[in-house]
């Protein structure tokens, strides 16, 4: 790979995909497919749809580097824009995907239980609760939760990959964890119910009697 | 500060952003004398931790190596100079392109035909006449043949010298051409394309009144408003020519549909 390009900015890179250099090309896809998958797994939760809207995204690059307009965003922004697009199109397309958005936005206004939740769980269940919580979230919650708080892109650059103003983006995000809470809360109190049940059944259970033999 | 306010900062304060020294001093004394808001930072607190944690769990996640290889071949191919073949994917298939470009030049072609003044009976192509009724924008019938590179290929159908006539009334038409219609006419703007390496044929109607646009003639005697027409569209999906498909070939390739 050419030394000049390892070392070269994203807007230099993107400048040099407009201008044909193939180089340039596999230089940004190393260095940013890993942003641009990991938010279309966030918001997905499928990886095979995940590796489709990367390849689609650079596929996009492709066409349209010439459009780039450097300083505007950063070039992670503009990527994470255009796969914001495409996996919004693929949500639109894939009635599956829309199962998961089963949220409402009522469910900000439910409330909030308390101890938090979130402290009594073990590492690897709260990961794994949070990532079906992020992903039950409405679509434009789920994508500033994902943006801002996965992968920590400023509140101007969210809204600029969202096309939206940086008020909204603030509100939605206040929202989207209040709704995150609301989520984590209820889950809870789902797993203690059934582990409260379990426990239950297990007490019931009769203890089986010796039969005495006359 | 208000309770209102402190939830506003509060949120910035929780996700560990910087926060100015005046606003940070304002939520701790707020939250010190307000147990509702001090549970409220927890809560954002404790979840921010936890989306870190995730965030940091996701750090390893890649997408497919597979795509880097698939986007360099793809883009190698658009590069006209280097003559990598082409990836025949979904995104680079020919006939997907062809077939959009004749959709697209038919839309354009009558679209461009709606404001003028509709064609007289008499400027219809005596050809056009006795051709199969087909809708202004028809969905194109592709054939299957492929086209050499030069766009003046003769046509295997004979050829009947039509009569020219004036274009239709308030459109700027280019002047016709000395050509034959059946014959394929290189299409304006064509020129500036590279050289045709391969491409197909797809068929489409046209308006009458557009021909003229097309360097065609528009020729007496029929009733028609629409006459079926070639467009051969090269190997970058752009079309390049153009001919008149005569009234022969018309009912013969409809007797082959119907069947």
């Amino acid at each position: 790979m050419t030394p000049d390009l390892e070392s070269a900015s994203d807007d230099v890179l993107i400048a040099g995909i407009a201008a044909g250099q193939a180089e340039a090309l596999t230089r940004l896809f190393r260095r940013r497919q890993a942003d641009v998958y990991r938010f279309a797994l966030h918001m997905t939760g499928a990886t095979a749809l995940a590796d489709d809207v990367t390849q689609d995204v650079f596929l996009i690059v492709m066409r349209d580097a010439a459009r780039y307009e450097p300083g505007r965003s950063s070039a992670t922004a503009w990527l994470c824009g255009i796969a914001r697009n495409c996996v919004r199109q693929r949500i639109d397309r894939d009635t599956r995907l829309e199962s998961l958005t089963t949220a409402t936005e009522n469910d900000a206004t439910l409330p909030i239980i308390e101890p938090d939740p979130i402290g009594e769980m073990s590492r690897v269940e709260r990961i794994a609760m949070l990532r079906r919580a992020v992903l039950a979230l409405p679509v434009r919650y789920r994508e500033v939760v994902v943006l801002c708080d996965l992968e920590e892109l400023t509140y101007a650059d969210a809204a600029d990959a969202l096309g939206c103003a940086i008020g909204t983006v603030r509100s939605r995000l206040h929202r989207a964890r209040a709704m995150l809470a609301v989520r984590l809360a209820a889950v809870q109190a789902e797993e203690e119910r059934k582990v409260t049940n379990t426990r239950d059944r297990a007490l019931d259970v009769p203890v089986p009697q010796k039969r005495c033999m006359a | 500060m208000t309770c209102a306010a402190a939830r506003e900062a509060i949120l910035d304060f929780a996700r560990n952003l910087s926060v100015s020294e005046d606003v940070r001093r304002a939520v701790d004394e707020h939250l010190g004398v307000c147990a509702n808001c001090a549970a409220e930072f927890e809560r954002q607190r404790d979840l921010t931790a936890a989306l870190s944690a995730l965030a940091a769990e996701a750090e390893t996640w890649q997408a497919s190596r597979a795509i880097e290889e698939r986007l360099r071949e793809v883009f190698i191919g658009r590069i006209p100079a280097t003559p990598t073949p082409r990836l025949e994917s979904k995104w680079t298939d020919r006939w997907i392109y062809a077939v959009a470009t004749a959709a697209v030049i038919a839309l354009a072609v009558w679209l461009g035909s709606r404001p003028s003044t509709p064609a007289s009976p008499e400027s219809v192509a005596s050809t056009a006449a006795s051709s199969p009724t087909s809708p202004a924008v028809s969905t194109p019938s592709v054939t299957e043949e492929k086209k050499p590179a030069s766009s003046k290929t003769e046509g295997n159908v004979t050829a009947q010298r039509p009569v020219p006539v004036r274009a239709a009334a308030g459109r700027r038409a280019a002047p016709p051409k000395q050509v034959r219609s059946f014959e394929f006419v290189t299409l304006p703007g064509a020129a500036g394309l590279p050289d045709l390496e391969s491409g197909s044929v797809v068929r489409i109607a046209v308006p009458v009144g557009a021909l003229p646009e097309y360097g065609l003639d528009i020729v007496q005697g029929g009733s028609k408003t629409t006459v079926n027409a070639d467009v051969l569209v090269g190997q970058d999906g752009l079309a390049r020519a153009i001919r008149l498909v005569s009234a022969e070939e018309s009912a013969t390739q409809e007797t082959r549909s119907r069947q």
